[in-house]
């Protein structure tokens, strides 16, 4: 019996952290459900974009996943482990923020924000190559010639009309 | 009788249309140097392409339209409103060859969009979009705020005769000077020291808020072109909200209220009549609209409780308001809350900011507060009239740069364009609702689109049905064309297929 209990405290102890965790969440949900996550703590996940914006001892980050972005706040030390930045050229890393939501930050003139708590990247982000299609190289060649002939024609026709 | 419009009458439209395009083809080089500066040699190529496309098409249609006759007043408005329908479809090729538009048909929508200086947009994947591409979004805001027409009056088009229709046919019913081309000329000036003020205000301070320096350079250099021409567009896709600072969102309030004051307005104030600020019919009855709606916004906002502050409430409030009212579009807000926080009287308010719009001879759409004023002060004219003897004679007079009389004729004038817009706007929201659309979001993104503003509340996404994305367009059009060109566009179509 003493092993029974012992064996299900166990199994509470392990599973309590699990209960507690804080819920996985999408940027849809947090605009459209933003009453219920305000304030609370959640885990968010996406691409880091644009920018790392650091003020004084804290940072801003912009993170996307599929329906749209939010901006979150942090301390400066937890961007370090960042390395990827989406733009043009790359597809950013792809983190886990763990922090409080905010539909209406009192700290930051009402914006809708994620305090982080905790920044992990779960997925390094890579570089983006655009190879050039075959087809758009020959249209380069062949169109700009086709215009430096009728600019030929043109001046033609303007000096003997 | 209706009289079908000669060969000659053709060759005269398609001469200067021709020149239009040729003149897009040369700015498309722009972005083309962006490109190739960044080492984007994707985007080079669709530029590379882009650019050849339009000369070609130029040089194709001036050559056989080829004359040495000048344009008259019908030929003039045939040509603005063709010219930018032209552009559209030309401006859309780098985007749809980028792959981040879906369809030509977004292209079209987002290049029309840029050029009447609207803002509305369907790329997708904006954060990844090459440095090139957004340097000609910003570029299209930047030469539709001003004009199409009037870079062509500056550039491409010589003799005073063809430059008065071509003025007008773009909703510039003012002249700042007398001469028409003095008068593009100083709106550039104007526009490029702005731009360069608000370029350097902005890169700043996106610099000293942790972005590095080049990138702070473009970003300040786009977000001032947009801010100025009352446009909207915005490098990343959370619009203004990106950069998390009040600095930044000042200075695009105070670019968007100077976009927004009539050329006119611009001049007496450069000429040094500062006191034509407190007394413009324009400048009082704006700041008497924006507090009465930015005070209705807030009630709603307040009741709602949705901001937890005053400093909150000017960020998000009057910011949207002003950005509204200007006709700009700019948001530090996400789409969806318009719908899911605001409420319906804050959604109202923000509605009525954009339908009115600012000032007459800006950069900014919408029926134009100018109109506002006038149909106010006829109305209070007329209460006069009810309240005193029939023998009396009530004159008003409006201040607008100068004392004008309130005739009747001014007054039909004004009401009549107010009630194209408002056909406009219906339009737009009757469309919206046969597609499913709820009444108050469908009139929200139709006036949106008809006053050229660029605020979203989440219908206009890519996956919206292709007939509102054309309906979309048309009023983008019609609505910075103010009607007049358009319909003489109209008009000649159906005098080429009816006419005898």
């Amino acid at each position: 019996m003493k092993k029974i209990i012992f064996l299900i405290l166990i199994l509470v102890l392990l599973l309590l952290p699990v209960a507690q965790a804080a819920p996985v969440v999408s940027s849809e949900e947090l605009f459209k459900e933003a009453e219920k996550y305000d304030g609370k703590t959640v885990i968010y996940r996406g691409e880091v974009i644009g920018d790392i914006m650091v003020r004084e001892e804290f940072a801003w980050l912009n993170v996307r996943d599929k329906s749209g972005a939010i901006g979150v706040f942090c301390p400066k030390r937890m961007v370090g482990e960042i390395k990827y930045i989406g733009g043009y050229g790359f597809t950013g890393d792809t983190v886990s923020v763990r922090g409080t939501f905010h539909r209406s930050c009192p700290e930051h003139g009402g914006d809708t924000d994620i305090h982080a708590e905790k920044i992990g990247v779960i997925q390094e982000g890579r570089a983006i190559s655009h190879p050039l299609d075959a087809r758009k190289v020959k249209a380069s060649i062949i169109l700009p010639a086709i215009v430096f002939a009728l600019a030929i024609i043109y001046l033609i026709v303007r000096r003997f009309r | 009788m209706i009289l079908r419009p000669q060969i000659q009458d053709i060759k005269i439209i398609g001469q200067y249309s021709g020149r239009i395009i040729l003149g897009l083809g040369l700015l498309m080089l722009i972005p083309l140097l962006v490109a190739v500066c960044f080492g984007e040699t994707a985007a080079a190529l669709d530029f590379v392409i882009s650019a050849s496309f339009c000369l070609s098409a130029g040089y194709v249609l001036i050559i056989l339209c080829f004359t040495r006759k000048e344009l008259t007043w019908k030929h003039g408005m045939v040509v603005v409103s063709l010219s930018w329908l032209l552009a559209m479809f030309f401006g859309a090729i780098p985007l749809y060859l980028s792959r981040h538009w879906a369809s030509f048909l977004d292209a079209c929508f987002d290049a029309m969009s840029g050029f009447a200086t609207t803002g509305l947009t369907l790329v997708q994947d904006l954060d990844h979009l090459s440095h090139a591409h957004n340097m000609w979004r910003h570029l299209t805001m930047y030469i539709g705020g001003q004009g199409i027409m009037i870079v062509a009056l500056t550039f491409l088009i010589r003799g005073a005769g063809s430059a008065l229709p071509i003025y007008i046919g773009e909703a510039r019913e003012e002249k700042v000077l007398p001469n028409v081309v003095q008068t593009a000329r100083f709106i550039w000036l104007v526009s490029l020291v702005y731009l360069l003020m608000g370029t350097l205000a902005l890169s700043f301070t996106a610099f000293s808020c942790g972005m590095p320096g080049l990138k702070s350079f473009l970003h300040g250099l786009w977000v001032a072109m947009a801010a100025w021409d009352t446009g909207g567009f915005a490098p990343q896709s959370q619009n203004i909200l990106y950069y998390h600072n009040f600095g930044f969102e000042l200075i695009t309030i105070s670019l968007m209220l100077l976009g927004s004051l009539n050329f006119r307005l611009h001049y007496a104030l450069w000429a040094g009549k500062r006191k034509e600020i407190f007394r413009n019919i324009e400048t009082v009855s704006f700041f008497i609209s924006a507090m009465l709606l930015f005070s209705l916004t807030a009630w709603g906002l307040t009741c709602g409780g949705v901001y937890p502050g005053a400093l909150s409430l000017f960020r998000k409030g009057f910011y949207q308001v002003i950005s509204a009212h200007t006709g700009t579009g700019y948001m530090t807000i996400h789409p969806q809350q318009f719908v899911r926080h605001w409420g319906s009287l804050s959604l109202m308010g923000v509605t009525l900011c954009m339908a009115i719009g600012a000032g007459a001879c800006s950069t900014a759409g919408g029926i134009k507060i100018l109109r506002i004023g006038i149909i106010f002060r006829a109305l209070l004219q007329d209460v006069k009239r009810t309240m005193l003897p029939r023998s009396a004679v009530v004159m008003d007079k409006i201040h607008h740069i100068k004392d004008v009389l309130l005739g009747e004729k001014l007054i039909r004038q004004v009401a009549l364009i107010t009630l194209a817009y408002i056909f406009l706007y219906l339009l737009g929201t009757l469309v919206g609702i046969s597609l499913g659309y709820p009444l108050r979001l469908a009139l929200f993104e139709s006036v949106s689109a008809g006053a050229n503003v660029g605020l979203s509340c989440g219908i206009t996404q890519p996956s919206m049905p292709a007939a509102l994305k054309l309906t979309y367009i048309f009023q983008m059009w019609a609505g910075r064309l103010e009607f007049v060109s358009v319909f003489a566009l109209l008009g000649t179509i159906i005098a080429l297929v009816r006419g005898k």
